[in-house]
């Protein structure tokens, strides 16, 4: 170890990376479970030499992080969980029936959660504080977030599905933050059998928009032969929260999944998604609908890996920022060697309401097999005049049409929603109120 | 080692790369630099030059700034760390480098050329004597070989109108206020490492200057040669057009047969004022090297222009065949209101060549509008990447960009990449970007073959066809190269 030339670091970045350490440090007094607290160290270990990331990185280019090292957090300080009522999380919830489970501040929830008659036989739902987790193993590339989950690491759920189970409810994850200044490292690893069927909801809130919190989760998901996943992120945390979030999907032959984020809240977040087509004929779906306002910095990734025959992915990104938000997309296809008939798409619209809003995209493709297909698009822009004179010359007044073209460029991504009328009325009802 | 042994080695080479008929090499006497680069070189440069003292200074400045860099390795090409000391950083042929004997004002002119170096231009179908190619081109020509401009013709014609076309160190000596004025204006010496490689140890290069309300009659052209080996060519270029004129500029380059990589980092500015337009054009047919590509041209190159007053226009074509590994992203400055920026680019990579090339836009301006045609094509076993900026900054209001980057795939082994960057800070602009990456459908080869057009010519058709948006912006004799180009380098690649 001693070879590695530590990278070095802003005082700023160094001290934040401090505070978190010692963090760490009384987590694993507190946790003492030895494969955890190997893992930590060796988390601990990765992040001084690596150092946190600036902008002067490549993947950091347009995404600074100032921001979150100005906070200091602190990781547990309740010992034991505020109590909430049904009726003070109400809000939150959708009026349809899922299979809920709701953390509050990273502690489970029984009493708040529900909808456990759904669950079928075949579905297992374990909430282990140690063995589940640690069965995750961050790849080489990891970034300096991941590496500070595992730092952080105490729980995580895991959820296995066995082979030709469909399941009918959504599963629904809530995490809702109720104290400021904490830091939730929360790990999902869902596996899912030969064609199975699972919808998945992960929804991250904030108690009262006077909560200011971070959230910086993984989550590993590997889809079986045949099996469907449908999966939606919902990211509604308050306008001063940090959120960062990793998700690998693994594919297998003839799998499909489609995966979904909603950004809403937030002063700076970070959604990356990866899915590994490993085996032919593997379909993959990334949506997102992001809504930035104030000084939000919105960041929205995907990695979209094609490694078999037969591949096909399709992607829509929808950005929106008002005031002076700033959008940030970058995406990449890849197309290994041997991948042939691949069929990849990726687009990526932006709307800039307001004259300091930004966008900074960067489609990639890096194709290495020639009988395929695979294209992107993006494009950037304010609302059209003329789609407004329209509008006005049809006796709609000027506020209303922006209005009504906003939410029509926005909610495209929820067509796909359109078998499940009650989730895409849920959704919508949600983004319209934050327009 | 003898020199028949030499011509034996250099006719093998050349049989193996029938493919490239620029590869011959000319036997002249020549005066090189020994090998290695240090502040002495630099000195000795400029020295050799005549060239006054801030242009020496200007050098000074840039090399002790790139003593401070490191090679730059991002670019999606896998090249081994460069050994800078490993090559002469100046060659020409003697008798037209006796600079200390005749006056810096009679260079250029062909009576004093070496016959050899004539006779390599000559079979390159470069008109360098102004007389003769009168009525064979309209086109004014610099010829440079090696480190030195050998020849620039019709000069007079164009002085008549005011327009200065020469070469760089002629420049240095003739027009020093113009020089100074642009010289670093915008690719500064701390640019980037190879930018300040350049502008410590510039070689020769071509320098144009369009005045007022002129419209230049003929194409000017710049050809490059690379004749010695282990030599680099570091040659600035530096084009600009006053209010209201208008010029088209050519450049083409080639390089013989080697068996060890030889290294090209240019420098090239353009400035355009109010109302000017400059059609700036390349084919770029550097030796790309043998089946594996080890002793092609390293091709590092920086080009950039500004668009300075309003309704400027600043228009880059270029076709990419050669060079084992390009590295070139010619640019735009949108300065002045209502600029136009432009780019069509080819680049074909086969064997195991590596191009990472693509353009910037960067707009300042109110209503700027810019157009980015990029058409890559890759086979063999090469790698092929567009990588581009598209930057609207929040005084461009109402800036708008189009891109559109093709990719064609040709075999199972080569790679294409597109790596855009698009930076939207104003609401009011528009911007639209397209990538796609296609192949030659066995079904549409197979249509053509049905009407009795072999493979190749099929091949060579559709390739055209894909290229057809940007060959159409080329002047007509370089479209017409540059596609017997594309259909040379494709020769056998589609099995």
């Amino acid at each position: 170890m001693s070879s590695i030339i530590p990278r070095k670091m802003s005082p700023a970045a160094r001290q934040f990376l401090d505070k978190i350490m010692a963090l760490s440090d009384a987590l694993n007094e507190r946790m003492a479970v030895k494969a955890l607290i190997e893992k930590r160290q060796a988390a601990k270990q990765q992040l001084l030499t690596m150092g946190l990331p600036t902008r002067k990185d490549e993947d950091w280019q347009y995404t600074s992080i100032q921001s979150l090292l100005q906070q200091a957090f602190s990781l547990k300080h309740v010992q034991e969980p505020i109590e909430l009522t049904t009726a003070q999380i109400q809000t939150f919830l959708p009026n349809f029936d899922t299979i809920r489970l709701v953390f509050v501040d990273g502690f489970f929830s029984e009493q708040l959660s529900g909808g456990f008659d759904f669950i079928p036989d075949g579905l297992s739902i374990e909430m282990a504080d140690a063995d589940a987790i640690q069965t995750i193993n961050l790849s080489e590339k990891a970034d300096a977030f991941q590496w500070m989950n595992e730092l952080m690491l105490d729980q995580g759920v895991t959820i296995e599905l066995d082979a030709r189970v469909s399941v009918e409810a959504p599963l629904h994850i809530l995490y809702i933050q109720t104290q400021t200044a904490e830091v939730l490292s929360p790990r999902l690893q869902v596996r899912l059998g030969q064609s199975s069927q699972l919808q998945l909801l992960q929804q991250y809130v904030c108690l009262t928009e006077e909560v200011t919190t971070w959230v910086n989760g993984i989550s590993h998901i590997t889809v079986g032969e045949n099996a469907q996943c449908k999966q939606l992120v919902l990211q509604q945390l308050s306008q001063n929260s940090f959120y960062f979030n990793h998700q690998h999907f693994v594919q297998a032959a003839a799998s499909h999944i489609e995966t979904s984020y909603i950004a809403l809240g937030a002063l700076l977040s970070r959604h990356q998604s990866v899915a590994t087509q490993q085996g032919d004929a593997a379909e993959t779906d990334q949506d997102s609908i992001v809504l930035g306002r104030g000084q939000q910095v919105m960041d929205t990734r995907t990695l979209t890996q094609h490694q078999a025959l037969h591949g096909h992915s399709r992607q829509l990104h929808k950005l929106v920022l008002a005031d002076e938000a700033r959008g940030v997309f970058n995406g990449m296809i890849e197309v290994a060697k041997g991948a042939q008939k691949t069929d990849g798409q990726m687009d990526t619209k932006s709307l800039l309401l307001s004259p300091k809003a930004k966008v900074d995209a960067k489609p990639q493709l890096e194709i290495y097999a020639d009988d395929v297909k695979c294209s992107h698009g993006c494009a950037a822009g304010q609302i059209d005049e003329d789609q407004i004179f329209y509008a006005q010359a049809r006796g709609i007044r000027r506020s209303d049409a922006m209005q009504l073209i906003t939410q029509a460029f926005l909610l495209e991504p929820l067509d796909k929603w359109q078998t499940q009328p009650e989730m895409q009325a849920w959704l919508t009802k949600l983004i319209v109120q934050k327009l | 080692m003898s020199e028949t042994t030499q011509y034996q080695e250099i006719n093998d080479l050349l049989s193996k790369n029938s493919s490239y008929k620029e590869g011959f090499f000319t036997q002249t006497i020549v005066d090189t630099f020994a090998k290695g680069l240090n502040e002495e070189v630099v000195r000795a440069i400029s020295a050799k030059k005549n060239e006054p003292e801030w242009m020496l200074d200007f050098r000074l400045k840039a090399f002790a700034h790139w003593k401070t860099l490191e090679e730059p390795h991002w670019a999606k090409a896998n090249y081994d760390a460069i050994d800078y000391q490993d090559y002469s950083y100046y060659s020409a042929p003697e008798c037209n480098s006796c600079s200390s004997d005749c006056p810096s004002g009679n260079k250029g002119l062909s009576m004093e050329m070496d016959p050899e170096v004539a006779k390599a231009f000559a079979s390159l179908g470069v008109p360098i004597y102004g007389e003769d190619s009168a009525e064979k081109a309209n086109i004014a020509v610099d010829a440079i070989f090696d480190s030195v401009s050998v020849s620039t013709t019709k000069r007079a014609e164009l002085e008549k109108l005011g327009i200065i076309f020469c070469s760089f160190s002629e420049a240095v000596h003739d027009y020093p206020e113009l020089v100074q004025k642009y010289l670093g204006t915008v690719v500064p010496y701390h640019d980037n490492f190879f930018a300040a490689l350049n502008s410590a140890v510039a070689s020769d290069g071509t320098f144009v200057y369009i005045p007022e309300d002129v419209r230049s009659p003929i194409d000017l052209s710049t050809y490059f040669r690379i004749n010695e080996a282990k030599t680099g060519q570091f040659e600035r270029t530096i084009l600009i057009a006053d209010k209201n004129s208008y010029v088209s500029y050519l450049e083409g380059c080639s390089a013989p047969v080697r068996d060890s990589y030889q290294l090209h980092a240019a420098v090239v500015e353009v400035i355009v004022h109010e109302n000017a337009e400059v059609k700036y054009s390349t084919v770029q047919n550097w030796y790309p090297g043998d089946e594996d590509c080890e002793g092609g041209i390293l091709n590092f190159v920086t080009k950039r222009g500004i668009c300075e007053g309003a309704h400027a226009k600043l228009s880059w074509t270029q076709a990419e065949t050669g060079s084992a590994i390009t590295w070139k992203y010619p640019s735009c400055i949108l300065k002045g209101d209502y600029s136009i920026g432009e780019f069509y680019s080819v680049a074909l990579t086969n064997r195991r060549q590596q191009a990472d090339t693509g353009t910037k836009m960067i707009h300042i301006g109110k209503n700027t509008r810019s157009t980015i045609i990029s058409k890559g094509l890759s086979a063999g076993k090469s790698d092929n990447t567009y990588r581009g900026l598209v930057r609207i900054l929040p005084s461009a209001e109402g800036a708008r960009n189009f891109t559109q980057c093709d990719s064609m795939l040709i075999g199972d082994q080569c790679g294409a990449h597109t790596f855009p960057y698009i930076e939207v800070e104003n609401a009011t602009a528009k911007m639209e970007h397209e990538a796609t990456t296609s192949r030659i459908g066995e079904d549409q080869l197979f249509y053509c073959q049905q009407r009795g057009i072999s493979e190749q010519d099929a091949i060579s058709m559709i390739v055209n066809g894909f290229c057809k948006e940007v060959f159409s912006e080329l002047p007509l004799e370089f479209a017409q190269e540059a596609e017997e180009l594309l259909a040379i380098s494709l020769e056998g690649s589609v099995g």
